[in-house]
C-alpha cells in the first residue's frame, strides 16, 4: 500500500520579465523546476530521490509536504489529495539547513513545547517540558539542550532538533531534504543512524532526498534518480546499484569513487555541462552529456516500466547485465 | 547606555522640578522679567518673568508625550501591516502597499497644512497628521523582513506544523523582523519632535500658552539679543532628546543582533 502517491506533479516557476522582454513581447519565461514526476511512496519504506544540485528535488519535497502546490497533477496522502500541509501535521519535513531551520529568537525547549501544545492538548501546561525532553531524547539530545538557543548547538545537534520536532506529531511521512548535506562525515553517519532508527522502530515512510550515492546506498530501500526536473530511474536499491539503467545513473554511480572495488574501477565521471532549466528539450534532456547518444534519443522518452518492477527513461536501457 | 541616561536625567528632571526650582512655569512676575541663569532661576527669565527652567520641563511633558504616541502608536499599525503584507503576499500585499505609496507620495507638511486648514490648529489635529503618515516606514520595512524571514525554513517547519496564522506571524516572523523597525522607531522619535516643534513654531501646532520647545523657541525670537538664554534652553532641550534617543536606537541596534 503507498501511503502518498504523486501523480505527474509539475512545478514551474515564472521569471520576472525583463524590460526588453516586455518591449518585445516574449512570453514570460518559466522555469520548469519539476516536471511531470510520478511517485508512490510505500508505507514504511525509504525513498531516496537522488540526482545533481538544482534538479528539482527541494521542489519535490515542498510538493510532497504541501509547502507548495503543484501546477499540474496531484499529490494525494493517506488516499485525500493535499491542498496544502497536512492538518494533522502527519506529513513532516526536515530540512537541508540546520542553522536556519530553527527559530533563532526561541529556546530549543519553547520551540518544542509549543509543538507539544499543539499536537498533545492532553498533555497539560506542567508536564509540556517533561514531553520536550522525553522528544530530545528521543534524537540522543540531552535534557539541558532544552534551556539553549540554537546557536549554542552544533549543526549536527539542530538537525536532531529538527527531527525531534518533526516526530512530534506521529507523522506517517517524512520528507527529509539533504539533512546530512550540510554536516561533517562523522556526524553525518549519526544521523543518517537516526533516520534509519525512525524507519525500523516506528515504521515512518521516509523520502530522503540527498545527492551523495553513498548516503543513498546506505539508506534507502528503494531509488529514483532526477536528473532536470524528471525522474529518470526508479529502482529497489540493490537492482540500481547492481544494474543501473539509465546512462546518467550508471555515471552517479561512477563517480563515486569505490575502495573496495579499486581493481576494476571505471570512473567515467559525468562531464559536460547541465543545459539550461529553461530550454525545452524536446527528446531525452540527457543526451547532451550521454556517451551514448544517438540520433534516435531526441524522440520524446517515457518512463517505461522494465521487468523486476523498475523503470527508465531511456530506450536503449535493457534490463541485461552490462 | 549613555542615551538612556541623558533621557532618565531630563525624566528625573521633569518628575522634580516643584522640588529642584519651584516656579510655577505660568506665573508672571514682571519685577524678575529677563534676568540671566543663577541659582534661584536656572535657565534665567524669560520677557513676562517666567521661570525659563520650570517652562522647558513643563514643555518636555508636551514634546516627549506627542513624539512617543505619534511614533509608537503608528509603529503598532505599521507592524501589522507590514507583517500582513508580507506574509499574505499577493492581492492583500499589493493592496497594502498601494495604500502605502499613496500615503507615502503626499507631502507631509502639505498634509498637515490641510488637516490645520480643515480642523483648526491643536495638539489633537498633530496626532491625526501623525497618525495619517508615520506607519508608512514601519509597513515597508517589516514587509521587506517579513518576505526575507517568510522564506527560512523554521518558517517552513512552523507551516508545516500547521500552527495558525497568527501564531506563525507573532512569534516566528515578529521577533525575526521587529529590529530595524525598533531602532528606526528612536530616529523617527528624534525627526518627530523636531516636526512637532517647527510645527507649533509655525502656529500649526500646539497653541500657546502652553510650554511646548517649538512655542518657547517662537516667544524668544525677538529677544534674541538681550536674552540669549530664553531661545538656548529650549533648543539644547530639543537636541538633547535628538542626541539621547540617537544613542538608544544604536545600542539597540547593536544588543538585539541575534547571536550566532
Ligand atoms: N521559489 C523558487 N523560485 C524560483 N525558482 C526556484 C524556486 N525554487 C527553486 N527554483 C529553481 O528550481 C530549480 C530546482 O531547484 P531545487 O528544487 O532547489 O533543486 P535541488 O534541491 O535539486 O538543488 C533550480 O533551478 C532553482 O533555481
Ligand atoms: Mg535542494
Amino acid at each position: 500500500m503507498s501511503v502518498m502517491v504523486l501523480d505527474a506533479v509539475s512545478r514551474r516557476f515564472p521569471v520576472r520579465r525583463g524590460l526588453l522582454d516586455m518591449i518585445m513581447r516574449r512570453p514570460a519565461p518559466a522555469l520548469q523546476a519539476v516536471r511531470n514526476v510520478s511517485l508512490a511512496l510505500r508505507e514504511g519504506e525509504t525513498l531516496g530521490i537522488v540526482g545533481e544540485s538544482g534538479c528539482g528535488k527541494s521542489t519535490l519535497a515542498r510538493l510532497a509536504v504541501g509547502l507548495q502546490t503543484p501546477d499540474e497533477g496531484s499529490v494525494a496522502f493517506g488516499g485525500k489529495l493535499m491542498t496544502g500541509p497536512d492538518p494533522d501535521g502527519r506529513v513532516q519535513m526536515v530540512f537541508q539547513d540546520p542553522y536556519s531551520s530553527l527559530n533563532p529568537r526561541m529556546t530549543i525547549g519553547a520551540q518544542l513545547d509549543e509543538v507539544v501544545a499543539r499536537y498533545r492538548p492532553d498533555v497539560g501546561r506542567r508536564e509540556r517540558t517533561a514531553e520536550s525532553r522525553r522528544l530530545l531524547d528521543q534524537v540522543g539530545m540531552p535534557p539541558d539542550a532544552a534551556l539553549k538557543y540554537p546557536h549554542a548547538l552544533s549543526g549536527g545537534q539542530r538537525q536532531r532538533v529538527s527531527i525531534a520536532r518533526a516526530l512530534c506529531p506521529q507523522p506517517q511521512v517524512l520528507v527529509a531534504d539533504e539533512p546530512v548535506s550540510a554536516l561533517d562525515a562523522s556526524v553525518q553517519a549519526q544521523i543518517i543512524n537516526l533516520f534509519q532508527r525512525l524507519s525500523a522502530e516506528r515504521g515512518i515512510a521516509i523520502i530522503f532526498i540527498s545527492h551523495d550515492m553513498q548516503v543513498i546506498r546506505h539508506l534507502c530501500d528503494r531509488v529514483a534518480v532526477m536528473y532536470l526536473g524528471e525522474v529518470v530511474e526508479l529502482q529497489a536499491k540493490a537492482e540500481l546499484f547492481e544494474r543501473p539503467l539509465h546512462p546518467y545513473t550508471r555515471g552517479l554511480i561512477d563517480a563515486v569513487p569505490d575502495v573496495t572495488r579499486r581493481g576494476r574501477r571505471s570512473r567515467k565521471a559525468l562531464s559536460g555541462e547541465i543545459p539550461d532549466p529553461f530550454s525545452t528539450i524536446e527528446g531525452c534532456r540527457f543526451s547532451g552529456r550521454c556517451p551514448m547518444a544517438e540520433a534516435a534519443c531526441s524522440r520524446q522518452q517515457t518512463l517505461r516500466v522494465i521487468d523486476g518492477g523498475g523503470a527508465v527513461r531511456c530506450w536503449k536501457a535493457t534490463p541485461d547485465p552490462r | 547606555m549613555i542615551g538612556c541616561l541623558m533621557l532618565l536625567v531630563l525624566v528625573a528632571g521633569v518628575v522634580l522640578t516643584p522640588v529642584l526650582s519651584p516656579h510655577d512655569p505660568f506665573a508672571l512676575d514682571f519685577a524678575s522679567a529677563v534676568q540671566p541663569p543663577s541659582l534661584t532661576h536656572w535657565f534665567g527669565t524669560d520677557n513676562f518673568g517666567r521661570d525659563i527652567f520650570a517652562r522647558v520641563m513643563a514643555g518636555a511633558v508636551y514634546d516627549l508625550r506627542l513624539a512617543l504616541v505619534c511614533v509608537f502608536g503608528p509603529m503598532m499599525v505599521g507592524i501589522g501591516v507590514g507583517l500582513v503584507a508580507g506574509y499574505y503576499g499577493g492581492t492583500i500585499d499589493r493592496f497594502l502597499m498601494r495604500i502605502t505609496d499613496i500615503v507615502w507620495a503626499f507631502p507631509f507638511y502639505v498634509l498637515v497644512l490641510a488637516i490645520v486648514g480643515v480642523l483648526g490648529p491643536s495638539e489633537s489635529n498633530l496626532y491625526i497628521a501623525f497618525f495619517l503618515v508615520n506607519w508608512i516606514g514601519y509597513a515597508r520595512i517589516v514587509r521587506g523582513e517579513t518576505l526575507v524571514v517568510g522564506r527560512l525554513e523554521y518558517i517552513e517547519a512552523a507551516r508545516v506544523l500547521r500552527f495558525s496564522d497568527g501564531r506563525v506571524m507573532g512569534r516566528h516572523i515578529l521577533p525575526n523582523t521587529v529590529t530595524p523597525a525598533l531602532v528606526y522607531s528612536m530616529s523617527d522619535v528624534v525627526l518627530t519632535v523636531q516636526a512637532v516643534a517647527a510645527l507649533s513654531f509655525f502656529g500649526l501646532g500646539v497653541q500657546p500658552p502652553a510650554p511646548e520647545w517649538g512655542l518657547l523657541i517662537v516667544e524668544s525670537i525677538d529677544y534674541l539679543r538681550e536674552a540669549p538664554w530664553m531661545t538656548i534652553f529650549p533648543g539644547l532641550a530639543i537636541a538633547w532628546v535628538g542626541v539621547a534617543f540617537s544613542l538608544v536606537g544604536e545600542g539597540l541596534a547593536a544588543t538585539l543582533k541575534p547571536k550566532g
